[in-house]
């Protein structure tokens, strides 16, 4: 009889398969004994029996063999069709994944046992179902510096499997081999990708790969293979008529099975709970923690690992490791208690020190709460932390919370910590003044001093306390107390001097005057620095002067020369505060006088500034200049009231925008009054009109032209006027063929000429003059007729210029000039 | 039911004189069956998925879209990846490689194409309509091409010998690129091609045993088989063509029979590889 491939059921271990082919075969080791001269013999010295079988199958599921290639010692019994072999090891195995491809496995075993059993065929029908294929995988890349795309994947393990036998049974009987030995094992893939790299160091190269077979309808009905390890291979092959394929091989760098986890249980609890971690590989797991936080383990078998769940754990994933590989759980939640029993030492402490705080359950603290403050903290112990008492902590109750466990505990005692003043004010005053203390933990305030002078206070409430300023020297810190002896300061009260009253209110310069107050201590005063010691800085009206300091509450000094009514301030030393309490003292001035003016000379026709430095220059009535030369002495220029200005102090007056145009050269006086005891007149001052505003003089230093004779010039003409005069008689033809030229060194601004004739010459001979810059010709610049003496006004004045040419008009007159002044 | 008369038929948007189109699937499975039972466990995937379009049409050189697509095939093979073509048959839509494409011309009848492409994606679209918006070529007769206006030598001389028959044939090999766990190919790589062609003579001349060059083997300067529009044979001024340069082609084999009730032919195959 004859049996097709579908009566030969195969089970390993029980578990059918999709075996593709078998091949079962039994050998018995028989060693020919031989003699010399015979070809052949039929003496044989038996050895050990055993056999192998071969099977290629394709996974709809779990892979019946895949646990032992970690698992290499543990014995695979086998049935062909009847056929029972029972202590069989694995000797080789390999799984190929082709693209869009069923996987498929070739396993060779080998037993060393003799075949039991009885071949019986069964015809039974195969059940459907689906076989995992490669083009429902995922795929998983890792310890490597890239991504990979994985094209194939062939996994293959070899083992060393021997056995050995006891003499007395091998020989004699069918008995299986007494002892199997394992040799090295190795576990290697060869990975098709895409990664067309070259870099192969000589220590190799991690990498890894897993490819996870589904079940296209089922996803349950997985199985994954991987490889993890080094690459100790890189091929790159094409031929023409395919593609490029670059293909590394992995060899596992561990023995046993990377640590894979299927489940663990249970998924929550609190700390101290018995995680039961299921999967493959436990056995070699050697740390295991959770959210990077060490945990207790210990291995139940290579399956199962059991785990304890730390007294400082979150939730978060539990990680288990061989120490090359790790694997991790999905989150364990961990069921959290509130801190309770909170107590601290010690109860009072200022901010900035630290105490520690004993509690239950404070592993997973985030926050420790002074009032609404929370403090830097370190937990010594799941029972203890010590916590830094923040720089604005407020006595309270303490609270430590976690944002992980959301829950909260609370001290009953309260944390008494120092006062705090936050803000203040005013921060300067005299004796009784209030100051307002602003801050937080004013409850219990037991005392409080300015610069050591003890002090009342009244508080308000725990936020809000007022201190009247206590009588004596206190400036410096105000200190506040509190019943436990914490304290608080704050620095740089400023007392003040207050002034109550000036005595008389009213006087003329030069009087005395006592300026009587409060707190004119010599430690509050501003010392003067132009007076020795003893005299201290007091303003009256703005005139700064020293007062000697008779008493506390008393300052005398005289009303200086440049006082003027207004208030009368006492400075204090720290400058900003200089001003503390005014009052007003009147300056009975008296009529005006002059110490001084500068710049004594107007000119015509410009806008003129004089400025004029005396004393009670206030209520002016009068204020003019009256010719005191010539012939027009005796005029009068009045100076309105818009062309001058007081500074308000009576000190200076300034003369602005005056226009003198029109009015004579000469000499004035200079008269101003005001309406107190009648009209003061002041030294007379001479206010002439000049040339210019030059510094230098103008000096005639010689004529050209067509001189005549009678002329001469004199050098000595400078006057305080700033003029220069050509004094003695020329004379020269008209008809501007002649002329005269009157060169000016400094190239001044001319103003003004004047000529003078000689006495007695006939007013008809002398034509008219024509004037005008020297170089120019007939049509001058001004011109005059026949007088005596002339003014020839140059508006705006002449710039620019060397000189200025005199001619006759008519060529039969001639010219006589007696003096010649250049403004 | 759809009717001929309604069914668009297009390359990359370009409608073609479709005399018949088709469409095909092909999945390759494998049985799975196992030791010690009866019956089939299931069918699996072993492989991918075969999709061709097939296109017969007349050509009208004036919009031929397949040539161009032929033509980059063959001249730029440096290109590293080849963008797949929009095929379009009766609403049925594919994103397809150029596998093959062959004119046949034979005296006095329309040069006729027929295109395959091979799909590597899914198709998409259901059997439907053409659009509104979808305009097959109208030209005028002029814009085919027949054995008239085809000519092998250069310059749109008449050959050395005279032909009777003429079919030109390009081939191209395509890779697809399956990743572990993808049904699809991730990328689709060209790997070369053949162009081949079978002149029909009425005498027969042998080739040389180490092959020999098309040029010398037809004595012409050129081999350049070109096809014009219709309109040639009427102006001969600017008229556009298509046509494929195969001077390096070498003459693989040649073969003459004699039949009953017919002249006798020999037949030149030439070869030419990209």
């Amino acid at each position: 009889m004859i049996y097709s491939y579908k009566n030969f059921k195969l089970t390993l271990n029980g578990k059918e398969f999709l075996a593709s082919s078998a091949e079962l075969g039994e050998t018995a080791e028989l060693t020919p004994s031989r003699i010399i001269g015979k070809s052949n013999t039929d003496r044989y010295a038996p050895g050990g029996v055993g056999g192998s079988l071969r099977v290629n199958y394709l996974l709809s599921g779990s892979d019946p063999l895949k646990d032992f290639i970690y698992n290499e010692r543990t014995p695979i019994s086998g049935n062909f069709g009847g056929l029972i072999f029972e202590t069989g090891y694995l000797r080789s195995y390999s799984v190929s994944i082709q693209p869009n491809s069923a996987a498929s496995v070739s396993a060779d075993i080998l037993f060393f046992d003799d075949i039991k059993g009885v071949f019986s065929p069964t015809t039974a029908r195969l059940d459907s179902g689906n076989v995992l294929n490669s083009a429902w995988a995922n795929i998983d890349s890792f310890d490597y510096q890239e991504t990979l795309n994985v094209y194939s994947f062939n996994l293959s393990a070899n083992f060393d499997v021997k056995p050995s036998f006891l003499i007395e049974n091998s020989i004699n009987s069918n008995l299986p081999a007494y002892r199997v030995s394992f040799g090295p094992k190795e576990i290697s893939a060869e990975i098709q990708v895409d990664s067309l790299i070259g870099r192969l160091p000589i220590s190799g190269e991690r990498g890894g790969v897993r490819v996870t077979l589904n079940d296209p309808y089922n996803k349950n009905n997985s199985e994954y293979f991987e490889i993890s390890g080094l690459i100790y291979q890189r091929s790159f092959s094409s031929t023409s008529s395919d593609v490029l394929k670059n293909t590394i091989s992995i060899r596992n760098t561990f023995d046993g099975q990377r640590p894979i986890i299927n489940s663990f249980s249970p998924t929550s609890g609190p700390v101290g709970t018995k995680v039961n971690i299921n999967g493959y590989g436990m056995d070699a797991v050697i740390s295991v923690s959770m959210g990077g936080k060490p945990c207790q383990f210990s291995i139940y078998d290579s399956s199962n690992l059991i785990v304890t769940i730390p007294q400082d754990a979150v939730s978060s994933k539990i990680t288990i490791s061989n120490g090359i590989d790790s694997a991790e759980t999905s989150q364990f939640s961990v069921s959290y208690v509130a801190p309770a029993s909170i107590t601290f030492s010690p109860k009072y402490a200022s901010q900035g020190s630290y105490i520690d705080i004993e509690a239950s359950d404070v592993y997973n603290t985030t926050h420790v709460y002074f009032g609404d403050e929370t403090g830097s903290f370190e937990v010594i112990s799941p029972t203890l932390i010590r916590a830094t008492i923040p720089t604005v902590a407020k006595s309270s109750r303490l609270r430590i919370a976690s944002t992980i466990t959301q829950l909260t505990g609370q001290s009953n005692e309260e944390l008494v910590v120092s006062p705090v003043i936050t803000g203040w004010g005013p921060i300067s005053g005299i004796y009784n003044d209030v100051i307002n203390l602003y801050g937080y933990n004013f409850t219990g305030i037991t005392g409080v001093t300015f610069n050591g002078v003890v002090g009342n206070f009244t508080i308000v409430n725990t936020g809000y306390m007022t201190v009247p300023v206590p009588s004596g020297y206190t400036r410096g810190t105000i200190q506040i107390v509190n019943a436990s002896g914490l304290n608080y300061n704050i620095n740089s009260f400023q007392p003040i001097a207050k002034l109550t009253a000036v005595d008389p209110a009213s006087g003329i310069t030069g009087s005395t005057l006592r300026i009587t107050g409060i707190n004119f201590d010599p430690e509050i005063l501003e010392q003067i620095s132009f007076l020795p010691s003893g005299y201290f800085k007091v303003s009256i009206g703005g005139a700064i002067t020293g007062f000697w300091r008779v008493s506390d509450t008393l300052l005398t000094g005289i009303v200086p020369n440049n006082a003027a009514s207004g208030p009368v301030f006492v400075y204090c030393r720290n400058g900003a505060d200089v001003f503390p309490i005014s009052g007003n003292f009147k300056v009975n001035y008296g009529g005006p006088e002059i110490f001084y003016y500068g710049a004594p000379t107007m000119t015509s026709g410009l806008k003129n500034t004089l400025t004029i430095k005396g004393k009670n220059f206030f209520n002016i009535t009068e204020f003019k200049l009256i010719s005191n030369t010539g012939l027009s002495s005796g005029s009068i220029i009045n100076i309105p009231s818009s062309n001058y200005f007081t500074d308000g102090n009576g000190i200076i007056v300034t003369v602005t925008g005056l226009s003198l145009s029109g009015y004579q050269t000469g000499y004035y006086d200079l008269l101003i009054a005001n309406n107190i005891g009648g009209i003061y007149s002041g030294n007379a001052i001479s206010i002439l009109k000049q040339a210019n505003k030059a510094l230098a003089k103008p000096v005639i230093v010689a004529n050209s032209g067509d001189q005549k004779s009678g002329y001469r010039v004199n050098d000595g003409l400078t006057t305080d006027n700033y003029s220069a005069v050509s004094h003695g008689s020329l004379s020269f033809s008209g008809d501007y063929a002649n002329y005269f030229d009157i060169t000016f060194k400094n190239r001044i601004l001319v103003n003004q000429v004047k000529y003078v004739r000689p006495e007695g010459f006939p007013l008809n001979n002398f034509g008219v003059i024509l004037i005008c810059p020297t170089g120019k010709t007939a049509s001058g610049l001004s011109s005059e007729t026949n007088r005596p003496t002339g003014f020839l006004d140059f508006y705006p004045p002449i710039k620019d210029i060397s000189g200025v040419r005199f001619a006759v008009k008519d060529s039969t007159q001639d010219l006589y000039l007696n003096e010649i002044e250049i403004y | 039911m759809l009717s001929f008369h309604k069914c668009q038929v297009s390359v990359n948007g370009s409608g073609l004189l479709a005399e018949s189109a088709q469409i095909s699937t092909q999945s390759t499975l494998q049985e799975v069956r196992t030791i010690g039972r009866k019956g089939v466990y299931t069918q699996t995937v072993n492989g991918g998925q075969s999709i061709s379009f097939n296109i017969n049409y007349n050509i009208d050189v004036r919009q031929e879209p397949i040539f161009q697509i032929a033509k980059s095939l063959r001249e730029n093979q440096e290109l590293l990846n080849f963008d797949p073509v929009q095929i379009v048959i009766g609403g049925i839509t594919g994103m397809g490689y150029l596998e093959s494409y062959a004119l046949k011309t034979a005296p006095n009848q329309l040069t006729k194409a027929t295109a395959n492409f091979l799909c590597f994606s899914e198709i998409s679209g259901d059997l439907s309509q053409k659009s509104d918006s979808y305009i097959v070529s109208e030209n005028n007769f002029s814009g085919l091409s027949n054995s008239w206006t085809l000519f092998i030598s250069n310059d749109l001389n008449k050959a050395y010998r005279p032909i009777l028959n003429f079919d030109y044939q390009l081939q191209s090999s395509w890779k697809p690129i399956y990743k572990l766990g993808s049904i699809y190919p991730s990328e689709v790589r060209n790997l070369g091609g053949e162009e081949n062609a079978k002149l029909l003579h009425s005498d027969f001349k042998t080739s040389l045993p180490s092959g020999q060059n098309v040029l010398d083997y037809e004595n012409v300067s050129k081999f350049e088989p070109t096809w014009l529009e219709l309109s040639y044979i009427i102006d001969k001024e600017n008229k556009r063509s298509i046509s494929f340069d195969l001077s390096n082609s070498i003459v693989i084999s040649s073969q003459a029979s004699v039949q009953l009730n017919s002249v006798a032919t020999s037949e030149t195959s030439i070869a030419r590889y990209f």
